[in-house]
């Protein structure tokens, strides 16, 4: 994998001299006047207060409502089978790529809301699976016209956050192959064959988010926090965008003094700048507000 | 006498068949639940994600990962892994580091409901997966269980010993092999300007105290010849203003020391003089 010539290699020099700010990873961009709405990346951000019950679980029927408020706010559709109409069709097999990471994994009652929402669109239940490390030997996903990315949004010790670009590495036979530089180019996970075309929705639990680890364990309960969210979106660099923009807010207003990232997550705006997947660019998304606003951050 | 005493410190070192036999099932409430899990080198991404890479810049064998459940407590989660080698386990035990020592094994740390430690070639964690409140307890003693069952011990890295020990801030040694580690660690670039890789040994610890503490970073290669070609790379893609006088000040005002001796390259980053950053690098034991 070769870089863009304007690229070259990054010192922490370049960063003292302030000329890395592009590479860093970090979603700049001058504000672009005049950018007619249809040009933004449109991402839906819906939260609640009470998503989660006194014992910390996810209540399913609330958590269902905010999946299909910000799917039909993402279609702009009033009614939720419409919504999911429009991104699935009947003949579609689809496989939904969760996370099981242990300590966090996607919520099972997220997962049942989006199995609901894709068999409203009319596609047979035996037509869509749920999957993480098994998707190269599951026989839906071999056979899948569409998948649904979803995964709670974490720090990351690799790769600085596990958001949705992050989240495809299961698709690669040899998930290493990504990981140099800080997994800077896993961008390029998008054009494998079983991934390219196919994802209709991409999104990102920020019921209760990580926003701060430590070494490959990074699962620290102390930097845990209600959010009380989920971030959808088409384009899974604008939702890591917007995922990103929410961690930096929150780790700025924890730490007293700012805490540099253990891993700078240069591969969201990598996705944009060298691989153009997306937009990290927070001045070119429509970000589309919903429920809840206290401590929303961004 | 000397090929019988190091013949029976090998036999007493203990396995890890017998020692994952000898784990215990039940402790204070809390029974193991389901089946061990076992990882190698080639699946243990598919336990860490992405946190395996750093085991593998290590001599990493396995892990087995046995899950504990309480009936009205949160579970925890038992991690033993084999690393190879008691370097390679204070490694990766040192490159997370970040809380109160609670003296298990020959070195731990707990802090956010995650106990780790190290002993011998072994390095362990035991997670709370709930409130840390409830389990903190729990948590200690199944590591001081598992510490106790490996019965013998093994020795930190040997470069740790060639650091000079004036201002040293113990607490602050790492150990490692990889360029991704260094940057986790200190980012110093996006491409491996020092050459590193697992044939290279790394030590790098920090200098005084408060803001403004100088990191030393002293690197082991192979050879004399590989030594000489990464301290060039270095100077010449990092800091080639030092190249006469063997440090230069950086933009933010902190000082860079390079010296290079036989098969070590010592390099002083953020000093906050050019004497303090000399004095570091020319304290660093050459001797081969």
């Amino acid at each position: 994998m070769s870089n863009p010539p304007y690229f070259g290699m990054v010192t922490r020099r370049d960063f003292l001299k302030g000329s890395a700010c592009i590479a860093a990873g970090l979603a700049l961009g001058l504000p672009e006047r005049g950018l007619s709405e249809e040009k933004l990346a449109r991402v839906v951000l819906v939260r609640r207060k009470n998503v989660l019950n006194e014992q910390s679980k996810v209540n399913p029927d609330i958590i269902h409502t905010m999946l299909d408020e910000a799917v039909m706010a993402l279609t702009d559709r009033d009614e939720p089978a419409k919504a999911w109409q429009s991104l699935f069709k009947a003949d579609d097999t689809v496989g939904i790529k969760s996370n099981f990471w242990r300590f966090m994994p996607t919520p099972k009652e997220l997962e049942a809301a989006m199995r609901a929402g894709v068999e409203s669109a009319g596609v047979p239940a035996g037509k869509i699976a749920v999957d993480d490390w098994g998707v190269l030997e599951n026989p839906v996903f071999k056979e899948a016209t569409a998948l649904i990315n979803v995964r709670p949004l974490r720090t990351h010790y690799w790769a600085g956050i596990g958001g949705c670009l992050k989240n495809y590495i299961m698709f690669s036979p040899n998930p290493p192959d990504y990981h140099p530089d800080s997994c800077a180019d896993l961008a390029l996970l998008w054009r494998l064959p079983a991934v390219s075309g196919k994802t209709r929705l991409n999104v990102l639990s920020v019921i209760k988010p990580l926003f701060h680890g430590r070494g490959p364990h990074h699962y620290d309960q102390r930097y845990l926090w209600y959010y009380g969210g989920l971030i959808a979106g088409v384009d899974p660099v604008a939702v890591d965008a917007v995922g990103l923009g929410i961690l930096q807010a929150k780790r700025a207003e924890f730490f007293p003094e700012k805490e540099s990232w253990e891993t700078q997550p240069k591969h969201v705006m990598m996705a944009d700048t060298r691989h153009k997947l997306g937009t990290s660019d927070l001045n070119k998304i429509k970000l589309i507000t919903l429920g809840w606003e206290e401590g929303r951050l961004i | 006498m000397k090929v019988f005493l190091i013949a029976a410190l090998l036999a007493a070192a203990l396995a890890p068949a017998d020692l994952y036999r000898s784990l215990p099932s039940v402790l204070k409430g809390w029974k193991a639940a389901g089946d061990d899990e076992v990882f190698d080198r080639k699946t243990l991404y598919r336990h860490i994600n992405g946190g395996a890479e750093l085991y593998l810049t290590f001599d990493f064998r396995e892990v087995l990962v046995r899950r504990f459940e309480h009936p009205e407590k949160p579970g925890m989660l038992l991690e033993v892994f084999d690393m190879g080698n008691s370097a390679d386990a204070f490694g990766v035990f040192s490159c997370e580091r970040d809380g109160e020592e609670l003296g298990i094994g020959q070195g731990s740390e707990y802090a956010g409901g995650l106990l780790r430690f190290w002993k011998d070639r072994y390095f362990v964690a035991v997670t709370s997966l709930g409130d840390e409140e409830l389990t903190k307890h729990a948590v200690a003693a199944l590591g001081t269980i598992v510490a106790d069952l490996i019965s013998s011990t093994g020795a930190l890295p040997p470069l740790i010993d060639r650091l000079p020990r004036e201002y040293l801030q113990e607490a602050s040694i790492r150990y490692f092999h990889a360029a991704q580690s260094l940057n986790n660690i200190y980012y110093l670039a996006s491409e491996n300007i020092l050459q590193l890789d697992n044939a290279t040994e790394c030590v790098c610890a920090r200098y005084g105290s408060g803001e403004g503490a100088a990191l030393l970073l002293v690197v082991r290669y192979p050879d004399d010849r590989r030594a000489a070609e990464a301290a060039e790379t270095f100077l010449a893609q990092y800091v080639p203003e030092a190249r006469e006088t063997g440090y230069a000040r950086m933009e933010d005002g902190t000082w860079t020391a390079v010296a290079a001796r036989s098969r070590l390259v010592s390099i002083v980053f953020e000093s906050s003089s050019a004497e303090e950053a000399n004095r570091l690098v020319s304290g660093v034991n050459n001797d081969e």
